[in-house]
């Protein structure tokens, strides 16, 4: 079930109204479990056993882990509890695409196997809500928080429809507490949690749908010659699509919590407003960067241990991340470069510019842009469906490679997406520094109003298409 | 919800629902009429009806069987359910390869085909359909579906075409306002086509252009060569005859300069005629049942929506005559 169906509409006011409806604490929280489950099956009935297993197998191991004090006895509780969960993530999502590594790698030393296609199904949101139980689990280990008393509490944690197939990745020291607290519908922030999925589904529908997804598809098309300015295009419009994308799911994601009373983090702050790589992974799918910078990056050392150790630590954690985002060398390479970005960009702060510094908005705006070009360049990778063809977009970007001899990209959809794309690009460079989405509340009725009006103007008159969310394959 | 914030939603509701009932308004006055928008979800739920109903009638093709034969009269004539699996623009040997893998259909497929349709290199074009019954047909999407169908019955701008990002690009490219579509598609998948809302000629001439096209890439194989792939056809239909359904290859009316052009690139002696000479079903050309002459086919390939009850029962009576179809009531 997915934000921007019908079907989903039904849903949320059923349960809405249920949950309002319903007396008692426990019952209410017992009646959000049960929705989500059904949420969860209307995409494969089979894996919500999957997830309830999963689940119980966790909780039952923060239990353990709580109550068990010998150090040797705990760290094995860990290990056995991350290889449970990986076990499972890789089994589902890795299995495929080890199996073709091995046939690959094989192949070079004239070992010639048969292509095997292993007919796995990848359970939607397997790779955030292994992330979610991963971090609880370490939590307890490294007794950060207590292990949850209730497996209901955790079971909501873990499942709770909104964040459930596409985050935000949740940690349950932030979520546990408002388990704690019933919830009045007065207090609730309806106006606004309304506003946020619908903003939400504005990005996804109108712009990532409509507006750069299509210029994105004809140039990254298995058959497309791409000219120089149809690779930019397809590159930059990419980079805006699946921001919209995700951006506009995490959206929905929040406003739908704000409606039931729970409060999610942020998972987007005006990325293309950044200045640098560095500061963009700070504003960019920020649930999944601060996992990884809390459960792999400073585990592994952070720079504690040098900086040369310290850069391999960086390249290897986004190495993960791209490895996490998708089981295809085309996101490993993505996560590589990431990675190496970012080092550089340390050593260049550092030794050479600080460009941090620049506090003037033609200044910040001119490397916002510059951060954008860097991150579109990338995103290649993140969108080509092999490396071979990522090599010939990016060799066409820089005319050093094949070029289309017409341009497949028509003047009208440029138009509209360069237009959308200045658009876009301008209110995060304008909006860098706000946070959160509060600051909704104190404007100005006449302000809000038009923007609601806008966001909401947009879903109903972009009917009729329905891709799926981009990070409900992760 | 604090005042403020009801206000904002008042102010909101109200614009959106002015600016929807305005422009609803000016697309029935321009002549724009409501219709389903047919896609994969569509489809699936006729595939749905099929998977409960191993013996029923599958209506099978492209746009030829899907705007021209009528579910309900096939169904109401065979006392079988019928379902409407033909799609626009692609040909079908893809469908009757999964009715054949299929092994709860024992059903009667009805085959809207030619020599064209029949090349290997066009059997897939129709996978797509099925992969997506397989791997994304959920129930969250047929609630969506059975959700969706009565709006887009009911109003016109729920629709693609109508959404402001297409009309604008149309608007930037010269081409005006949207195409007033003389399709109208039924929750059962039926088209009905009405020429009266449309330029004909123009129709007709884009039609021979594209076919010409077509042949002018697409040269077609040697006869020995597309009849030595159709066995593979045959094994399928068998697989379906063998659990006691019936399957039955149509070659629909076309004529004019459609008619010359595929006959000049398969002539019927050497493909359609060699086939049915072999074919373990019965292949039916429409220039052998004289009946078919007197509908009318206004671009060449196509029957008007009024004529769909004529052709229906045209159809019926001659697979009834065949003994393809046993009548449990007469044909329309």
């Amino acid at each position: 079930m997915t934000f921007d169906s019908l079907t989903f509409l039904v849903f949320l006011a059923c349960v809405y109204v249920a949950y309002w409806a319903t007396s008692g604490w426990t019952a209410r929280k017992v009646l959000l479990l049960l929705a989500s489950y059904v949420f969860y099956a209307a995409w494969n009935p089979f894996f919500v056993l999957l997830l309830i297993g999963t689940t119980g197998f966790d909780w039952t191991a923060g239990r353990v882990l709580e109550r068990t004090q010998a150090s040797g006895r705990r760290r094995l509780l860990l290990l056995a509890s991350i290889a449970v969960n990986l076990s499972a993530l890789g089994f589902f999502k890795y299995a495929q695409f080890f199996t073709n590594t091995a046939i690959d790698l094989a192949r070079v030393f004239d070992i010639h196997w048969k292509p095997l296609d292993l007919g796995i199904l990848l359970p939607v949101g397997i790779s955030f809500y292994t992330f979610e139980s991963l971090s609880y689990v370490i939590d307890v280990y490294r007794r950060r928080v207590a292990a949850s008393r209730s497996m209901l509490d955790y079971g909501l944690y873990v499942t709770f429809f909104p964040h459930l197939v596409a985050g935000p990745i949740l940690r349950y020291n932030d979520f546990e507490p408002q388990c704690h607290v019933d919830k009045r519908w007065r207090d609730t922030a309806l106006g606004r949690g309304v506003a946020m999925f619908v903003i939400g589904l504005g990005l996804k529908l109108c712009l990532a749908d409509l507006v750069f997804g299509p210029v994105a598809d004809r140039v990254f098309a298995l058959d497309a010659h791409p000219t120089v300015r149809d690779a930019w295009l397809g590159a930059t419009t990419f980079s805006l699509q699946v921001y919209c994308d995700f951006a506009g799911y995490s959206l929905c994601a929040i406003g739908t919590a704000l409606l039931f009373g729970f409060r999610f983090p942020s998972n987007f702050e005006s990325p293309f407003g950044s200045v640098g790589m560095i500061d963009l992974w700070n504003r960019w799918h920020i649930s999944l960067s601060s996992w990884l910078r809390d459960y792999v990056f400073t585990p592994l050392g952070h720079y504690r241990k040098g900086r040369l150790r310290g850069h391999a630590n960086l390249i290897f954690t986004f190495l993960l991340c791209g490895l996490w985002h998708g089981a295809a060398w085309t996101f490993v390479i993505w996560g590589g470069i990431n990675g190496v970005l970012l080092v550089l960009e340390r050593i260049v702060r550092d030794h050479v510019w600080d460009f941090t510094r620049v506090k003037a908005l033609p200044g910040r705006a001119v490397l916002a842009f510059a951060t954008f070009v860097i991150f579109a360049i990338e995103a290649v990778f993140f969108r080509a469906s092999s490396i071979a063809q990522a090599w010939q977009i990016l060799g066409t970007m820089f005319a050093i490679g094949t070029v289309g001899p017409t341009a497949i990209v028509p003047h009208q959809d440029v138009t509209v997406a360069l237009w959308m794309g200045i658009a876009l690009l301008a209110a995060h460079t304008l909006t860098a520094n706000v946070r959160g989405w509060t600051w909704l509340d104190a404007v100005p009725v006449w302000l809000r109003a038009t923007a609601v009006t806008g966001a909401l103007a947009a879903v109903l008159f972009s009917p009729g298409f329905n891709p799926a969310f981009i990070y409900f394959q992760f | 919800m604090d005042r403020r914030w009801i206000a904002t939603w008042i102010i909101a509701l109200v614009l959106c629902a002015g600016a929807v009932i305005a422009f609803e308004h000016w697309l029935r006055v321009h002549d724009y009429r409501p219709t389903l928008q047919d896609d994969k979800d569509l489809w699936s739920m006729q595939m749905d009806r099929l998977k409960r109903h191993g013996d029923a009638v599958a209506l099978l093709g492209a746009s030829r069987i899907q705007y021209a034969v009528d579910p309900v009269l096939v169904s109401a004539f065979t006392g079988r359910p019928a379902m409407m699996l033909a799609v626009n623009g692609a040909y079908p040997i893809a469908a009757l390869r999964e009715l054949a893998l299929d092994p709860a259909f024992h059903g009667i497929a009805i085959v809207g085909i030619d020599s064209r349709g029949l090349s290997q290199r066009h059997w897939d074009m129709q996978q797509p359909w099925f992969d997506h019954y397989e791997h994304r047909w959920t129930m969250a999407r047929r609630i969506h579906r059975a959700l969706l169908t009565p709006l887009q019955q009911h109003f016109v701008f729920i629709r693609s075409p109508f959404a402001w990002v297409q009309i604008l690009r149309r608007y930037l490219a010269g081409y005006g306002p949207p195409i007033n579509d003389y399709v109208v598609i039924l929750p059962d998948r039926l088209g009905v086509l009405d020429y009266r809302r449309t330029d004909v000629a123009a129709i007709r001439e884009r039609r021979i252009a594209d076919l010409r096209e077509y042949y002018r890439d697409n040269r077609p194989d040697p006869p020995a060569q597309w009849l030595a792939a159709l066995d593979q056809v045959s094994t399928w239909v068998r697989m379906i005859q063998a659990r006691g359904g019936k399957v039955v290859f149509f070659r629909e009316p076309s004529g004019g300069e459609h008619l010359r052009l595929d006959e000049k690139n398969f002539p019927r002696a050497l493909y359609w005629d060699a086939y049915a000479r072999i074919a373990p079903m019965p292949m039916i050309d429409f220039r052998d049942e004289p009946a078919f002459a007197a509908i009318p086919l206004p671009d060449t390939s196509h029957i008007d929506g009024t004529d769909i009850p004529r052709f229906t029962r045209t159809l019926l009576e001659m697979l009834s005559r065949r003994g393809i179809l046993v009548p449990v009531a007469p044909a329309g």
